[in-house]
């Protein structure tokens, strides 16, 4: 008898204990379950912004509602025409030769956040801020030809791409946004040589 | 009801070893630490742009203006420290959520700055799955200071480990769905496919990058006047990322679908120049591979090393250290 209720006992015990592990199994499911779902809701959740935007795109010309890190994925999904315009930096030397200058000298962010930030810039009419600064950068420039620059500007150039691939690399068209001089270097030009 | 309820704990809650979600950890949080340490300068120097351009995503939407630059700085060396004891598996009941904190502040602090970087959003969200499960139960420092079963605990399966690794599956196909989404809802809508919108991305990118003094891909040149090829391109693309989901459905779908799309990130490296380091390093695809016998092919190496080193007496590591692993 006394061996009987001992092995009730034990069993009750066994039982309670495997119920209480698989209650403690169902609520870790239930949590874990519970974040999944909140993860995948918010990872589909940015589709929805390409019905909300009229064709994903603001005025700012970046993608509008874009986040981090929930995202729409907005690149690659534009419609270019075969003219494409972008903005860049050109150094004039003393003889007015032309010397594309590197997004570097505009910002310190990688290219693409560098260009974005140039497009920014521009489409808000500051182009001739970025131009001091940029001009700024290169007065600190140590090689050539960065270092033969004498003025900068900011430009907006036309390209049509089956021409630009096959060699013609010359823009369509060309709008000059901001020029300014690179300060020092400038006033050495102009400065008579011999004379302080 | 129960049925389905039963369904979808079969799939969603599948055992898996313990040391296979622990690789993860490693492999990833190994990758996110490259990630951060190879973009400290750029990324602390972020912090001393002018505040005109801050456009702040995501958490940092909180923000009406910028962090002081020490500040952000400040940010990035507490994300570096914590990566570490993310990736050895040490207090990461802790240190793992204070990791994933910190990287996605320092992330989205970083694309507040009128550029958002995709390639950087499933490095956080894997981090933040990693996190919030018991990746550290094997192949950490936690693990072996409960000591004992050490190995044992390293070969364990269980739902638990299952689950963050179907998730970090699921979030990854997701997000390959969403980037199709996006396409065929855009302006060009399924006309995508058809290899002109695709060339005229890569010659824009191509363009812009000649123009702004950074290199682009010489073989566009070469390939500029294939349209058949860029069609090829388009439809393939379009074709991993609708189609991502199916990779949920079955192990050997989904391991065809992650190789294809490795070597779509790798053809989109050559043609457009554009390194996305996460797909391109094959960490990102990791977890729909049985990683753990990374472990059995390192301890078997290590074995076989130490036998042509020590031939005969000489000094050996401890035998439950090279003894290998076997799933």
């Amino acid at each position: 008898m006394t061996e009987l209720e001992s092995r009730l006992d034990h069993a009750d015990l066994s039982s309670a204990s495997t119920s209480s592990c698989s209650r403690r199994s169902l609520l870790g499911k239930g949590a874990a379950g519970l974040f999944s779902l909140l993860l995948i809701g918010a990872t589909l959740a940015p589709i929805m912004q390409n019905w909300r935007t009229k064709r994903g795109i603001d005025t700012e010309g970046g993608a509008r509602g874009d986040s981090f890190p929930f995202s729409y994925y907005p690149m690659f999904s534009q419609k270019r025409s075969r003219l494409y315009k972008v903005n860049y930096l050109v150094g004039l030397d003393a003889q007015g030769n032309r010397h594309l200058i590197s997004h570097e000298f505009a910002g310190e962010g990688g290219f693409n956040q560098t260009r974005r930030q140039i497009d920014k810039l521009i489409r808000r009419n500051r182009a001739h801020t970025l131009c001091r600064h940029v001009a700024a950068q290169v007065a600190e420039a140590i090689e050539p030809p960065t270092t033969e620059i004498v003025t900068v500007q900011i430009v907006t150039g036309a390209y049509e791409f089956a021409k630009y691939f096959v060699g013609d690399k010359g823009p369509v068209s060309e709008l000059v946004r901001a020029s300014c001089p690179v300060s020092y270097r400038a006033a050495l030009q102009q400065t008579p040589v011999g004379k302080p | 009801m129960r049925r389905l309820l039963g369904v979808l704990d079969q799939f969603w809650f599948a055992e898996a070893p313990a040391a296979r979600l622990s690789v993860l950890r490693i492999l990833i949080g190994a990758f996110a630490f490259y990630l951060v340490g190879s973009h400290y300068e750029k990324w602390t120097k972020i912090g001393h742009t002018s505040p005109v351009l801050f456009q702040p995503v995501g958490v940092v939407a909180i923000l009406d203006q910028p962090l002081p630059p020490v500040v952000c700085q400040g940010l990035i060396i507490a994300t570096l420290v914590a990566n570490v004891p993310f990736i050895l598996g040490w207090c990461y009941r802790f240190t793992g959520p204070l990791f994933a904190a910190l990287l996605w502040w320092i992330s989205s602090y970083r694309n507040s700055w009128s550029m958002i970087y995709h390639s950087e959003n499933l490095v956080v969200l894997h981090v933040l799955i990693l996190a919030l499960a018991p990746a550290a139960d094997a192949l950490s420092l936690d693990s072996r200071r409960r000591g004992g079963g050490r190995a044992r605990r390293d070969l364990a399966a269980g739902w638990q480990y299952g689950w963050p690794i179907r998730l970090i599956c699921t979030v990854t196909v997701l997000c390959y769905l969403v980037t199709g989404v996006a396409k065929v809802m855009g302006p060009l809508g399924a006309s995508w496919a058809n290899g002109e919108a695709l060339r005229s991305q890569v010659a824009a990118d191509a363009l812009r990058k000649e123009v702004l003094g950074d290199a682009g891909s010489p073989l566009f040149y070469v390939l500029y006047d294939e349209v058949w090829l860029f069609t090829i391109l388009a439809v393939v693309t379009l074709v991993l990322e609708l189609g991502a989901p199916v990779g949920l459905l079955n192990m050997r779908l989904a391991r065809g679908w992650a190789l294809s799309a490795f070597l779509m990130h790798w053809g989109v490296y050559f043609i457009m120049g554009i390194k996305f380091r996460y797909q391109l390093s094959g960490i990102l695809f990791a977890s729909f591979f049985d990683v753990e016998r990374l472990v059995a092919w390192f301890t078997a190496l290590r074995g076989w090393g130490e036998a042509r080193l020590y031939p005969v007496g000489g000094w050996r590591l401890p035998k439950v250290y090279s003894r290998p692993f076997k799933p």
